[in-house]
């Protein structure tokens, strides 16, 4: 047997089992964003957030300087996001490599008006002062990056609004979903990239239009 | 996540003062939600992580039965913010509550005593958060639903697996009334057979690997994927539960998918 996930099991079985198996599974097959008829216009200023913007969850972040920092203060800006640990030995490097592909991918003025941002599954580990050292290790422009840490709880709950998928299965050491998430000038998702190494021409595209 | 500490001495003992009150078998008021104190443990799940074979969960309280329409009518009365035409689509999809007659109101087709459904993740943690309580983990829900109504790690009682069986099979129109069902070792009713139920970590990483071929596909989807596998492939109502969870995301509602709270309590207790 091939390695599957479950929630694909879950959509196999769902077909052929009764009223009280499974069944939201279907729903799996659709976008896994939510994407506005709009979406490549520009926010207007004062613009209230739509119902689908992870803006709006008030959440309290702390940077890699140890500052606090808000969501929405993200919004205008395209944003891609990460989730992440730094002390992962396996994908997590690539994932950020990742990242910077989309960053190399952009013009150099869309470049200037796109944010990356950081979060770890790991706050414990991962203090601010790890984070400064890992954003120096990676050349990582401060200016358009953000690496943040938060209380277990809002983790997940950042997590879910993604549709990121993780456990922590030791001390220091996590399983998740290799996923990178597009955010639209509003907060609201764009687009995806599940795995490693995936192309990142529709990112850069999506980014140009917003900041053109 | 509640600190332990919130929940000494008061909340243990009345936990134990409604776990002694209730005699196996007996129905307390359903008005009056109940909890049930879980003693801690460790078990071996369904799954299998390198190095982690075994689950070990600590001492912990979960609410005797389901959450029912009343107590989620009171919980939006309370905060408008989860009713049904103000909640956020972020938080939950178009679906939510969708049976209820209207934002503050039931109507026919959802009886009190009825376990809720049809309520998102984040609706239901909510709902626990304004009670002072949490949602269980996975690990929690999956270590009290092991028990029979005899012993407290019988995860193949022919008797349980079978009525799960036959409920997996039904197709069933109306939803019995929360408690119905005979209370489990723990005392805790309808954690099979009734509703499917969200835990805080449903969203957790488990991917199911073959050991004899760890460089799949799922390698790239995960990171530490290679590292899990199922241990016990025969229980088969444990992998229906973890691969309906994994199914989920946390806006998803579903109309026979509802919750319980849990409680820290005091360690060593």
């Amino acid at each position: 047997m091939r390695p599957i996930t479950l929630g694909l099991l879950a959509l196999t079985l769902a077909s052929a089992c009764g009223r009280n198996t499974p069944r939201p599974a279907a729903r799996a097959d659709a976008p896994p964003c939510h994407c506005s008829h709009d979406a490549s216009a520009p926010m207007a200023a004062n613009q209230p957030l739509p119902d689908t913007s992870v803006f709006q969850m008030g959440v309290p972040w702390t940077d890699q300087s140890g500052r606090a920092f808000e969501l929405n203060s993200l919004a205008g800006s395209p944003t891609v996001v990460l989730m992440f640990y730094g002390t992962c030995q396996s994908t997590c490097p690539l994932l950020v490599r990742d990242v910077k592909r989309v960053e190399a991918a952009l013009s150099p003025a869309a470049r200037a008006r796109t944010r990356f941002v950081l979060v770890t599954f790991d706050p414990s580990t991962d203090t601010p002062e790890r984070l400064s050292a890992l954003a120096a290790e990676d050349h990582l422009d401060l200016s358009r990056w953000t690496l943040l840490r938060g209380a277990d709880h809002d983790i997940r709950t950042f997590a879910t609004v993604l549709g990121v998928q993780f456990s922590r299965v030791g001390p220091g050491e996590f399983t998740h979903s290799n996923l990178i998430t597009l955010l639209d000038p509003q907060g609201v998702v764009a687009s995806q990239l599940e795995g490693l190494q995936q192309p990142v021409e529709e990112f850069a595209r999506r980014i140009e239009g917003y900041t053109r | 996540m509640i600190p332990a500490a919130r929940w000494s001495s008061t909340l243990l003992l009345s936990a134990l003062i409604a776990s002694a009150a209730t005699a196996w078998g007996q129905r307390a008021p359903q008005s009056a939600p109940d909890l049930r104190v879980i003693r801690g443990g460790e078990y071996r799940p369904f799954y299998r992580l390198t190095g982690r074979e075994r689950v070990t969960v600590r001492a912990f309280a979960l609410d005797a039965r389901p959450v029912t329409n009343e107590r989620f009518l009171a919980f939006v009365r309370a905060n408008p913010a989860w009713q049904r035409t103000r909640v956020r689509r972020l938080f939950a999809d178009q679906d939510y509550l969708a049976h209820w007659a209207g934002d503050a109101e039931l109507g026919p087709a959802a009886r009190p005593s009825q376990p809720v459904t049809r309520v998102s993740w984040f609706a239901a943690r909510a709902f626990c958060e304004a009670q002072g309580r949490r949602l269980p983990t996975e690990g929690e829900w999956e270590y009290v639903a092991r028990a029979s109504d005899r012993s407290p790690d019988a995860p193949r009682d022919p008797a349980t697996t079978s009525r799960i069986l036959a409920w997996y099979g039904r197709p069933n129109a109306t939803l019995e009334d929360v408690g119905a069902s005979r209370p489990n070792y723990w005392g805790l009713h309808d954690l099979h057979a009734l509703v499917w139920e969200w835990v805080e970590d449903f969203n957790s990483a488990l991917v199911v690997t073959d050991s004899r071929d760890n460089q799949g596909p799922g390698v790239a989807r995960f990171c530490g994927a290679a590292s899990s596998g199922a241990a016990d492939v025969g229980d088969y109502v444990a992998f229906m539960r973890y691969a309906f969870r994994q199914s989920l995301r946390g806006s998803y509602t579903v109309r026979n998918l509802g919750f319980r709270c849990a409680a820290d309590i005091a360690p060593g207790e």
